[in-house]
């Protein structure tokens, strides 16, 4: 009998440390090597990263194309990208801390090289059952709004390209990209 | 006394066993086979999980944009012998690739994202019949050359575009050993 709850005790302890292990060493793993990436930015900006850090990030990306970042935090408020991209091809991909891609879409989608996300943090079960009782919703700007469950994530623009020197050029015309809180927050 | 060191020894023990399985699970699932009995498996067709995402971030980068990109990888060659730095191989063609492709090899061992080398679609250079060959050494060799480090086992990435989600579909690639 002792034996038994002692056996119980061990698979519980399992149980523990396995959830906890799922729930914290990635998402710390990977904050850790996105704050070495973004070192010197901070949350809320648009940058372009260099070679070695988009190839640390998306290891198999030819290094001569052009990748943007902007690393979020919509705990505060909304936080809008609003993109004004290069004409040619290219991919936006929104993701959470935990790698969750929330929203993607390619300039064949979009159809436009200018547009813009705003990107709230989803509303939790209490908030969606206020909500439900007949709470106003948040009015939602013009553009596409993506509600992201994780309050932090990684917005990231990458643009291939056909010849390294084109690089320069490129990555200066996507810096038209800006990413920050949104003007209408808290009023 | 006795019996508490006993049942701390239980705690430990299946602590440790909750790590483990969780370390496991994150290297195993999620993985789909491409296309039967070749090389090529992803783990990003048709995952969803919290243990396919957290072996990207564990590796502290992230899945390529679903639906935009194919991701697959190769850890054997087409003989199903291990993947080994210490030896060269050759990737040909075996059919049409798509519009944008890319191949690279991450090795093993220290920092082996800084000296990864990708040839893609726009660099590769097309044999004169239109099919594509790639040699993955470590010294330099003729046409494409993939650059392997170190001396240890390593991993094969192929990205595509346009695919859908699901994936399915293996890279056109063969890949045989050459001298060792």
């Amino acid at each position: 009998m002792k034996r038994l709850f002692w056996l119980a005790v061990a698979l519980a302890s399992a149980a523990a440390a396995h959830a906890a292990f799922m729930l914290f060493v990635p998402s710390y793993m990977f904050a850790r090597e996105a704050r070495k990436i973004m070192a010197g930015h901070g949350e809320n900006s648009f940058f372009i990263l260099g070679p070695e850090d988009q190839a640390r990030l998306f290891p198999g990306l030819p290094r001569h194309s052009v990748t943007g970042v902007c690393m979020f935090d919509v705990a505060a408020g909304d936080v809008t990208l609003a993109a004004d991209l290069p004409e040619g091809f290219w991919i936006t991909t929104i993701y959470t801390d935990r790698g969750d891609a929330v929203y993607s879409v390619n300039s064949r989608q979009s159809g436009s090289n200018v547009f813009s996300v705003s990107l709230s943090l989803a509303p939790g079960f209490i908030d969606m059952l206020i909500q439900a009782t007949g709470k106003a919703r948040p009015e939602i700007d013009s553009g596409w709004t993506v509600l992201s469950p994780e309050p932090r994530g990684l917005a990231v623009v990458w643009y291939p390209l056909p010849d390294e020197a084109l690089r320069a050029s490129v990555a200066r015309a996507m810096m038209r990209t800006r990413c920050g809180p949104n003007a209408s927050a808290g009023q | 006394m006795q019996r508490w060191t006993g049942g701390l020894l239980y705690l430990i023990g299946g602590a440790l066993a909750g790590v483990a399985s969780a370390y496991a699970m994150i290297q195993t699932a999620g993985i789909t086979r491409l296309g039967g009995e070749g090389p090529w498996f992803s783990r990003t067709a048709g995952q969803d999980g919290i243990y396919a995402q957290s072996y990207f971030l564990l590796a502290g980068r992230l899945p390529a944009a679903p639906g935009q990109l194919t991701e697959a990888m190769a850890e054997r060659d087409s003989a199903g012998q291990p993947l080994s730095a210490s030896c060269s191989y050759v990737l040909s063609s075996s059919g049409a690739l798509p519009l944008w492709w890319s191949l690279s090899a991450l090795s093993s061992g220290t920092n082996p994202l800084s000296r990864q080398r990708v040839v893609d679609a726009a660099s590769a250079v097309r044999e004169a019949d239109g099919s594509l060959r790639v040699a993955a050494a470590r010294t330099p060799q003729p046409g494409n050359w993939l650059k392997l480090a170190g001396g240890g086992t390593f991993t094969f990435l192929y990205l595509a575009t346009p695919a859908g989600r699901t994936g399915g579909r293996p890279p056109p690639l063969r890949i045989e050993r050459k001298e060792c």
